[in-house]
């Protein structure tokens, strides 16, 4: 058989190729973010530490010493107070969130919940929502990357907004912005090497408190 | 490097101008129409290419040897639609599947032994095979888990009649070497043959600042043994043999501390098989297949010798299967099978020796209409002793719309059972301090660390968890298959997966130490789409050129109704602010390249009987990581950069093609990705030499 590569067939070999592509490709529209200027103050903390720890001592003041012999050592974890805007220690009445490595606690009252968006242009605390309940695990205010490089970091998932109902009933919203000291940048090869990495457990956020009481955010 | 290059090929013109000028016989024109070609693994019958209604290519040992490939990595890597990944090992991704969901088989028999999913390819060599057959889209109709994405059969060579003997060696770049001896003998009835193949390499660095190899040093054996006897013309009787064992040199850092040791890697299997035919009509086959895995690894600080690492794992597979053709007239074959399969695994990581035992059966009806229409419909019903029994029916069909072109249309659905690792995991990170466990014990296992006080928080009770089930997908894959001009071939095909119920781990628990207990869930859902088109064009009897490309999307269903709806964000690089990611940003499933592309072009030189080959392959950029911490590949910097490789090849075949000298350049660019590609270790330059003596 001795055929002819036509100029139909070589029309319909392109055709059929074309077609396959274009059914493929689809169009997007993507919206703009609309920005909205802040009223109240917006305020940072970096590097809130909840990486120390202290020796553990029995009763009459000795330090407790593993079968090691090495004295054993326990966590000394990161305490805040919104409304005052100040770091405190475990024995305050007026501490709102307890930061104890990826575990939000809220005391003494405070309540909190998580809602999507963005920082800025989110205005209005929800009136309903509020837990005491734990904030815990991966895919709630970080995510783990485990062997997605970079291997085994917590990073905080931008989009979600703390909404916190402080101790005294005061509004706030806060946003995780890093677990590492330094707020390290995550895309830096130094940050691949998770045997190398800042400490952790050491928190970088932003935060708005309405002291009005009225869940106004803006 | 070049001087090296030019001495080659000097000795190559050299050497073609002490023979006479060699006519172009059979086996040097390329390829006859590769549509006559006879396979079998799309229906587990004998079927011309041309015949079949489901996408499938074949790459002939020929080819191979042009091209100068010793490795089945080598060769998958230049096929249109097929990319290479890294992940504890190299494996092939198809359809923008992941390498756990492609089968490999060798004559049709599974090579098991994955590591975290991963078959490492450099495990097959290429030198005793006659072609690799590769079905892409969901044949677990006919093979059960595994084949969700597409199903690569390796088909060793059948000696040709009388004594055959040959030899043939490469060396070159990091001092690979690869050797391989074989032999046959075949009369009317009887048919012997041997094959030994040792293939080792001094391994690499990508980053020698490190005093580390990024690939470590290592020696493999590969022996087979095939025996058939044919009792009649109707009984024959097969047994085939096959042995492997690797060992590697193992040496890396471990918390400013250097560890080395020995990693050993040894496979084994057996396959005899019967067949008889009983008529015209009717043909039986009893095939029985054993194979087993072992790997053990013992690593040791350098500085006190203090053993820093043992394991071992040990994986068996034994199966029984019976199955029979009937030609119940011309145009309608029926086949249908029967078989039992019973698989252990033991292993440093798990807590006892854990088994699964499955049956299964298959039917399949192939049906001819009009000479134009042909309708393949089939099923397989897999029964299993751990996780729920699955069903997986497949439609295809084709239809002649005349000599140059057939329409190719086919359904089905594909499914990947749970694995060892996935049901009985017991495992945790001495350095990180993470667990992972499979779902099977999770609950003593948890239960073991919240009484070891080992536990803060635990997020999900175990016990609310409903059973982890089979992975599974519908696919759809319409293509073109084009004839039209005698010397052009071009395939299309457009494909779709819909994939649900996809396994992944996720935090369960978290532990004192601040890290996190992970098991597997039956999680996600994905998809994938995409198309591919390749050429082949032999433009005259010496010279031939091709290419192809592929187009893939491959997405998290919840991940891109998120971004559609414009609730995933991102946090901008430069101003640490967040933003809304577009769907334009949103870079679907890590290693995933939306555009592949080849090229190829072959020619031979009557005059001097050199024949060149030369090969472009490109990978377009693909997702490897999340730096912004919204789970999904979004940012530039999340991304590596689209690549290309260029392979080239010259041989030249002397003293009545018995003797050939070839010289192979790959990567000829030189291209390395030290962060995230570990398996190119930049240009490699190789001289091969063989011999094949008959009598």
């Amino acid at each position: 058989m001795k055929t002819t590569f036509t100029q139909a067939n070589a029309v319909t070999l392109a055709f059929i190729m074309v077609f396959f592509t274009l059914s493929l490709s689809s169009c997007s529209k993507d919206d703009g973010d609309n920005n909205v200027t802040p009223e109240l103050e917006v305020k940072t903390v970096e590097d809130l530490d909840g990486s120390k720890t202290r020796v553990l001592l029995d009763d009459s003041g000795n330090p407790i010493t593993n079968e090691n012999g090495d004295e054993v050592l326990v966590p000394i974890r990161a305490y805040f107070d919104f409304s005052a805007g100040k770091e405190v220690d475990s024995t305050s009445t007026t501490w709102d969130i307890k930061f104890d490595g990826t575990t939000l606690s809220f005391g003494n009252g405070a309540e909190a919940q998580l809602v999507e968006g963005i920082f800025d242009n989110y205005v209005t605390a929800p009136s309903t929502g509020f837990s005491t309940e734990n904030m815990a695990g991966s895919g709630t205010w970080y995510n783990y990357t485990a062997t997605t490089d970079p291997q085994h970091a917590i990073l905080p998932i931008p989009g979600k907004i703390l909404v916190l109902k402080t101790h005294d009933d005061k509004y706030a919203k806060i946003e995780l912005i890093s677990y590492y000291r330094g707020n390290p940048d995550t895309s830096a090869e130094a940050f691949k090497d998770f045997m190398n990495r800042p400490d952790s457990k050491v928190y970088t956020f932003r935060y708005v408190v309405q002291p009005d009481g009225s869940t106004n955010l803006k | 490097m070049s001087r090296k290059l030019a001495l080659v090929y000097l000795l190559i013109l050299w050497s073609s101008s002490l023979t006479a000028q060699e006519v172009v016989s059979e086996s040097d024109t390329l390829k006859n129409n590769p549509l006559d070609e006879v396979v079998i693994t799309a229906t587990r019958t004998d079927k011309k290419i041309e015949e079949l209604p489901i996408p499938i290519t074949t790459v002939s040992s020929r080819e191979i040897q042009n091209r100068g490939m010793v490795r089945l990595n080598e060769i998958l890597a230049e096929q249109t639609g097929l990319a290479l990944v890294g992940d504890h090992g190299t494996g092939v991704q198809m359809q923008g599947f992941d390498a756990q969901y492609t089968l490999i088989l060798i004559d049709g028999e599974p090579v098991i032994g994955r590591t975290s999913g991963t078959l490492e390819l450099s495990r097959i060599t290429m030198a005793n095979i006659d072609r690799i057959e590769i079905v892409k889209g969901p044949s677990s109709s006919l093979y059960g888990s595994e084949a969700m994405a597409g199903v690569i059969n390796i088909i060793t060579k059948t000696p040709p009649k009388g004594v055959f003997a040959g030899i043939s060696t490469r060396y070159g770049t990091n001092q690979s070497t690869d050797v391989s001896a074989d032999g046959s003998y075949r009369t009317d009835k009887l048919t012997i043959s041997g094959f030994a193949n040792r293939f080792s390499n001094a391994g690499y660095s990508l980053m020698p600042e490190s005093g580390f190899q990024t690939v470590a040093p290592f020696a493999a054996y590969t022996a087979t043994g095939k025996a058939g006897y044919k009792f009649s013309d109707k009984t024959n009787v097969n047994v085939s043999l096959r042995y492997y064992a690797n060992s590697q040199d193992d040496r890396y850092g471990v918390e400013n501390r250097v560890v080395s040791g020995k990693g050993l890697q040894r496979d084994f299997s057996i396959f005899p098989s019967i067949t008889h035919r009983f008529s015209e009509a009717h043909t039986s086959m009893l095939r029985f297949y054993r194979a087993t895995y072992r790997t053990e690894s013992s690593i040791s600080y350098e500085d006190t010798k203090e053993l820093y690492d043992e394991t071992y794992f040990d994986q068996g597979f034994t199966r029984g299967e019976f199955q029979h053709d009937y030609e119940i007239r011309p145009d309608i074959v029926v086949t249908a099978g029967i078989g039992y399969q019973h698989e252990t695994v033991e292993a440093t990581r798990y807590d006892d020796k854990m088994s699964f035992n499955s049956g299964y059966g298959y039917i399949q009806a192939d049906w001819t209409l009009l000479n134009r229409l042909n309708i393949i419909a089939g099923g397989r019903y897999d029964m299993h002793n751990v996780y729920r029994s699955q069903f997986s029916p497949k439609l295809a069909a084709s239809y002649q719309l005349n000599k140059k072109f057939t329409l190719l249309v086919s359904a089905s659905r594909g499914y990947k059972a749970p694995d060892f690792r996935q049901l009985y995991l017991n495992f945790t990170n001495a350095v990180a301090g993470y667990s992972v466990f499979g779902y099977e014990d999770l609950q003593e296992n948890l239960q073991r660390l919240q009484d070891e006080g080992q536990i803060s928080e635990v997020l999900i009770d175990p016990s609310t968890l409903s059973s982890l089930n089979s992975e599974s997908s519908w696919a759809y894959n319409v293509g073109v298959r084009m004839h039209p001009a005698d010397k052009l071939i071009a395939n299309v095909n457009i494909f779709r997966n819909d994939v649900d119920n996809l396994i992944s781990t996720a935090s369960i628990a978290t532990k004192t130490n601040g890290q996190s207990v992970f098991s597997y869930f039956n999680r996600n859902a994905v998809f994938t789409q995409g198309g591919e088109a390749d050429i082949t064009y032999l433009l005259s009897n010496t010279l031939e050129v091709g290419g192809g490309i592929q187009y893939l999307e491959a997405k998290d269903v919840d991940e891109w109704n998120m971004v559609k709806e414009g609730r995933a964000y991102a946090r901008d690089p430069e101003t640490g602010r967040t933003v809304t990611v577009k769907k334009s940003e949103y870079g679907g499933l890590l290693n995933r390249s939306k555009y592949m592309a080849n090229a190829r072009i072959s020619y031979y030189e009557t005059r001097t009987g050199i024949r060149l080959s030369l090969r472009w392959n490109y990978r377009g950029r693909y997702g490897v990581r999340d730096v912004d911490g919204n789970g999904i590949v979004n940012l530039d910097n999340e991304f590596v950069k689209g690549y290309s490789l260029v392979n080239g090849s010259i041989y030249k075949s002397l003293f009545n093609n018995t003797l050939r000298i070839q010289f192979t350049t790959d990567n000829i660019l030189g291209f390395t990705n030290n962060e995230y590609i570990s398996y190119l270790p930049g240009r490699l330059v190789y001289g091969g030499l063989s011999y094949r003596f008959n009598k």
